[in-house]
């Protein structure tokens, strides 16, 4: 089956063939592989200089962890995955490893990896950006309405 | 189902309605969903058809039905050369049972009602095209929405519009039961002359049954 996308009338030709219509989620290159969710969350935890606070076993592992709680919250992400088994993967290295998952729920399993890796720390502003991750996580994963973001200020404040 | 591009214009419609309006739906969900509508939607119509042929021969009474695609779910009927129905039953899905056996070798089809097999395995399911492109707007777009609507604490949890579109879709599904049965004519008979007074069975005395040629004019 071919893929709309850079053929369509009008679209601009991109790197990334376009994959709406038969699901291939593998040509989708953001947030594709492991690396890439330790890269960007490497941003998000401002933690991108060596060497590192946050180590990548540890990032590894709040990786896993939010693909395990992701399978409590969205089990149809992975019980319909017949290539896996309806299992939920794990990975154990930093490379270019495919991790399958949908790419409109992408950036909720990176939330769900910075609030876990950011819950060792023990300031209060690191405590409000956990909180706020991990609400982001819980409502893109679940579909509700995304909370605020912690650190801001309101008007007149 | 071909893969033509006008094909796909359709299944993209159809997701992308689903998707627009179900937030934070899952694809695997929606390819679940549409995989369990069309299988609900074909065991209720019998729309997907398709006449496998093959030959009898004497002393044997089952025969195993090879369909093209799809799933073989119960018998429409069977035809002999001269297109005369034969008294035949689908005991077990996908063969064919006579009820009685046949002297010489013959050539015969069989009209089988079918359904989507293969769940999960490719997207979309192999089904025929006209099904989508007909009935792809009422039937499954309203299967599907209703289906998901009602599924429990989902953020697109909708029990009211969920029964709006289920009940649309069971309409909507009776539609095609009956364009099925009456083979998308208007106003023809929906229902099929009485067999018991066809003029080819053997009672009466005169056995017109299973033989070739007919001797007789059969209708």
């Amino acid at each position: 089956m071919s893929t709309p996308g850079p053929g369509f009338p009008g679209a601009t030709t991109g790197t990334s063939p376009a994959y709406f219509g038969d699901f291939s989620d593998r040509n989708q290159p953001t947030l594709n592989s492991v690396s890439d969710y330790i890269a960007d969350a490497r941003v998000l935890l401002q933690d991108t200089i060596p060497p590192y606070r946050y180590d990548d076993p540890s990032l590894l592992t709040a990786m896993n962890i939010a693909l395990l709680s992701a399978s409590r919250i969205r089990s149809d992400l992975f019980v319909f995955n017949i290539r896996y088994k309806g299992q939920v993967p794990h990975f154990d290295n930093v490379d270019n490893t495919y991790v399958d998952m949908e790419p409109q729920f992408r950036n909720g399993i990176l939330y769900g990896l910075c609030a876990h890796a950011m819950m060792r720390d023990q300031e209060d502003y690191q405590d409000a950006r956990v909180t706020s991750f991990a609400a982001l996580y819980n409502s893109i994963l679940s579909g509700t309405a995304l909370p605020a973001m912690a650190g801001g200020s309101g008007p007149g404040r | 189902m071909s893969a033509t591009d006008n094909c796909e214009n359709y299944v993209v419609q159809l997701i992308g309605q689903v998707q627009s309006i179900l937030d934070g739906v899952s694809d695997a969900e929606m390819r679940v969903q549409l995989f369990d509508v069309l299988r609900e939607v074909f065991d209720n119509s019998n729309a997907w058809q398709e006449a496998i042929s093959f030959t009898v021969i004497p002393n044997l009474l089952d025969y195993r039905l090879e369909p093209v695609s799809g799933r073989i779910i119960r018998l429409s009927g069977v035809l002999d050369q001269n297109n005369v129905a034969q008294q035949a039953i689908m005991p077990i899905s996908g063969s064919i049972h006579f009820l009685y056996s046949y002297s010489n070798v013959q050539p015969m089809t069989a009209i089988v009602c079918k359904t989507v097999t293969d769940p999960l395995t490719c997207f979309p399911p192999d089904f025929p095209e006209s099904v989508l492109k007909d009935y792809g707007h009422s039937v499954l777009l309203d299967g599907m929405l209703g289906r998901l609507m009602s599924q429990p604490n989902q953020s697109y949890t909708d029990k009211q519009s969920g029964l709006f579109h289920w009940q649309r879709y069971r309409d909507a599904m009776m539609h095609m039961r009956v364009a099925t049965r009456v083979a998308n004519t208007i106003g023809a008979q929906a229902w099929g002359y009485p067999q018991q007074y066809r003029t080819t069975t053997q009672r009466g005395g005169i056995s017109t049954f299973n033989v070739n040629p007919a001797p007789t004019p059969l209708r």
